[in-house]
């Protein structure tokens, strides 16, 4: 081999890795191969037998290997598709249904019943005539786009948030925190006008769903579908699935909406996981502005997708005073003096948008100023009010992650980092974020941010 | 109508009287019977449009009669909802207004005081100092579920006044004033844990505690309902029994000894009575007031005081009450009856003052 021919192999060779090396940075490791993270989201759809984000032939796949004997349905059990124990050419016919999204199929979706545990209830796809109950399940709702399939709804607190709402759907009455008698009397006639075809409900309202009203579900084969949504990881998922429901856009919007969302997560995950516990950052979380979240509060899971560490878990005293899974009002406002060392305070505030500059500044000093009986929200955290910030949680659970995170370390993730989260979820045409921008959302709010309104 | 010469009316003028009191008496139970009967259908009819007042009571002679309508049509709708939603309703109303009316007129009578009501003895605090323990603390005496939990509780607290003052009566002399102080007491007593308990909870609980106070009939099914005609049905045949006595005791208690009633076991006797009574209905409801207080008066004002008429008419215009106050709650949408109760009974019971007090001679 003489000089030139070494010089050539040894050139390919460098070439050959280097072009390798940037493939893995780009391709490899935990990304998918089109620079996006995995879509973690499990759609919860029986029939989607591989456990991705959407149903498939690579299910069926999976179905005729059960059938065959080569797979074990302990393994995928959700290669049941109609839930009743076993697969078989039904099950197989009913998957075709769905790979075909063809209208008027059997669908058996995965969510929780009024206890919290596991069900599956049957529904008919694509869904329709849908009314909602509960604020963490009605933008959900309107994040996978399907505000133009809601028959009704028994509250509206939000008006441009919430203003996808199909302009036919009915105001049911009730309130965020209560379905009255009348309110329920209004649903059933709903559905002897117009047929429901769903009933979706966030877990935090199950309360209000009654034996009785539950009865009156069954009788009438209502779906009951309750989703737990308040947490970041299961508000992607409920919003993937549902988007997979209404069908079309909807369920690209889901995909979507969840990839975007998984992206984020991602992000902030790869920023922080070298991170020991004594380097994270001490988290507080708020509701309500002076409730605070307990122990085991979904806004504190939260949060720990931020990478922050919930303060109860540095602190014995905090912890056996915050145990539980609600939040506690704070009755003086030295609750939180004897807790010097938390490293941040998150507020959790639902703002409506559609905000001018000025209306942004009566937000940003409302906030920070209401009035509590007769003791302004930031008395409550004097000696905090460096650390305290309040993010909107009427925005995706991602773009709230995002802020979390700045919130958290600053250094690692700006507050133009942040906004571009923000920037890149309005980009993504969600009926509710449509029309709005960084400016007319109140999405983030800090001391600074407070001096500033009133400069 | 009197004799001119002697004031005595004639055999005659008495039969007119007696026939007039007869017809008020039959009147007044007829009006009141019409009312729930109106009642009861205009709760029912609600919100469905095309399904009117004939309508609702032919649904409800047809679910009678074992007739079905086609699956998810307005009928079939209105008569699950007539069923299962405002039947219970209407009946909790009815036996909490039977229930708090007929312990109003017990307890009027018994203490001789126009004021007194079926929570004078502090049972309705006792109640809620059990049911706001169970609501905010999650201290319940009993494992069978949050909801029963809260029933059970505000039972047995409200027997917690109840107990304290017949253990009382038995060591100190018990008069209609010192009974009412001493429920004054324990009202003040169990207020102060309530505020407590309820300035120190979050905000959903807070609503859910204070929603109790106020007293509702939201959500009431059948299942709580047997308990509730059991103790109303009993009690309220029992205070019939024994409405003579009350009339005795009414005129004074020593009036009755003189008479021949032993007052301290009997008015013993009557409180617990009216205890277990008031604490089966409040569990259920909540605290509803003035129905105890205003139906015995309404009902005096048109029959006189002879407790043999007025505990049964009283019921009747408790029920009718409560019916009128709940269907004006269900119109106002998700005003609680206990509210609406208030701001009728208010008004009503001042009028009723104001009345009464130009009449010579008028007890109540």
């Amino acid at each position: 081999m003489n000089q030139q021919t070494t010089m050539i192999i040894s050139v390919a060779v460098v070439a050959v890795v280097a072009v390798a090396a940037v493939g893995f940075i780009f391709l490899g490791g935990n990304d998918n191969g089109n620079g996006n993270a995995p879509l973690a989201s499990q759609l919860q759809i029986r029939g989607n037998a591989n456990d991705d984000y959407t149903i498939d032939s690579k299910d069926m796949t999976i179905l005729d290997d059960i059938i065959a004997g080569n797979s074990k349905l302990d393994d995928h059990p959700l290669a049941d598709v109609n839930n009743d124990g076993k697969v078989d050419e039904i099950d197989k016919q009913l998957l075709q249904d769905l790979i075909d999204r063809k209208t008027g199929t059997k669908v058996y979706v995965i969510c929780i019943d009024r206890a919290g545990k596991p069900t599956t209830v049957e529904a008919t796809y694509p869904l329709r005539n849908v009314v909602t109950y509960g604020t963490n399940m009605q933008m959900p709702t309107l994040y996978a786009n399907g505000g133009k399939y809601l028959a009704g709804y028994f509250a509206t607190t939000y008006k441009v948030a919430e203003k996808s709402i199909g302009s036919s759907a009915t105001d049911l009455g009730g309130s965020s925190r209560s379905i009255s008698d009348a309110a329920w009397a209004n649903f059933t006639k709903l559905d002897a006008d117009k047929g429901v075809g769903a009933l979706l409900v966030d877990y935090s309202g199950v309360k209000e769903i009654n034996n009785a009203r539950e009865d009156d579900l069954n009788e009438a084969k209502i779906p009951l579908i309750i989703y737990a949504s308040a947490n970041t990881e299961d508000e992607i998922t409920t919003v993937l699935t549902l988007g997979f429901l209404f069908g079309g856009d909807c369920e690209t919007m889901g995909v979507n909406y969840a990839q975007e969302s998984w992206n984020v997560l991602k992000k902030i995950d790869d920023k922080v996981k070298g991170l020991s516990d004594a380097d994270r950052t001490s988290y507080v979380c708020c509701t309500m502005r002076i409730y605070i979240c307990q122990n085991d509060s979904t806004f504190n899971t939260s949060a720990a997708s931020a990478g922050g560490i919930p303060y109860y878990k540095l602190n014995k005293e905090f912890a056996e005073k915050y145990n539980g899974t609600g939040s506690d009002k704070m009755t003086s406002t030295e609750a939180l003096s004897n807790f010097t060392d938390i490293g941040c305070i998150i507020n959790n505030r639902s703002i409506d948008w559609g905000l001018d500059a000025e209306t942004y500044k009566k937000a940003v000093v409302e906030e920070w100023t209401h009035k509590n009986g007769s003791i302004p929200t930031y008395k409550y955290f004097e000696g905090h009010l460096d650390k305290l910030v309040f993010i909107n949680n009427l925005l995706p659970g991602a773009v709230r992650v995002a802020y979390m995170a700045h919130a958290l370390y600053d250094d690692k993730f700006s507050m133009e980092w942040a906004d571009g989260i923000l920037e890149s979820f309005i980009d993504l045409n969600t009926e509710p974020l449509k029309g709005q921008t960084t400016s007319t959302i109140l999405a983030y709010l800090d001391k600074s941010t407070y001096e500033n309104a009133v400069a | 109508m009197m004799n001119s010469e002697s004031g005595d009316m004639t055999k005659e003028q008495m039969k007119t009287e007696y026939y007039r009191s007869i017809a008020k008496k039959l009147a007044l139970l007829v009006v009141s019977v019409l009312g729930i009967v109106l009642f009861v259908g205009l709760l029912s009819v609600s919100n469905y449009e095309g399904i009117g007042l004939k309508e609702t009571y032919e649904i409800i002679w047809n679910h009678i009669c074992g007739n079905e309508y086609p699956l998810k049509s307005l009928e079939w709708w209105a008569d699950r909802y007539i069923w299962n939603m405002a039947m219970p309703h209407a009946l909790a109303a009815i036996l909490a207004g039977m229930g708090l009316a007929v312990c109003g007129t017990m307890m009027q009578s018994m203490m001789s005081n126009p004021l007194a009501d079926p929570y004078s003895t502090g049972i309705s605090s006792g109640a809620c100092f059990g049911a706001i323990s169970a609501i905010i603390i999650g201290i319940t005496m009993n494992s069978m579920g949050e909801e029963i939990g809260i029933v059970t509780n505000a039972f047995l607290g409200a027997m917690i006044p109840a107990l304290l003052i017949v253990f009382l009566s038995q060591r100190i002399h018990m008069s209609p004033a010192t009974l009412i102080l001493l429920g004054t007491a324990i009202s003040y007593f169990f207020n102060s844990m309530i505020t407590y308990m309820m300035v120190t909870t979050d905000a959903d609980t807070l609503k859910s505690a204070y929603m109790w106070q106020i007293g509702s009939l939201d959500g009431i099914g059948w299942s709580m309902l047997p308990i509730m005609f059991a103790v109303t049905a009993t009690g309220s045949a029992v205070v019939m029994m024994v409405s003579k006595k009350l009339n005795v005791l009414s005129l004074g208690d020593n009036s009755a000894i003189s008479l021949g009633v032993d007052v301290q076991r009997f008015r013993t006797a009557c409180l617990i009575l009216m205890a277990i009574m008031t604490a089966a209905i409040v569990s259920f409801t909540g605290i509803i007031g003035f129905v105890g207080l205003v139906a015995p008066h309404l009902v005096r004002m048109v029959v006189g005081s002879d407790n043999k008429f007025v505990a049964p008419l009283s019921m009747a215009v408790g029920a009718l009450l409560l019916l009128a106050a709940d269907y004006i709650a269900f119109q106002l949408s998700s005003i609680p009856v206990g509210v609406v109760m208030s701001i009728i009974g208010s008004p009503v019971f001042f009028a009723l003052i104001v009345y009464q007090s130009r009449r010579p001679g008028a007890i109540y």
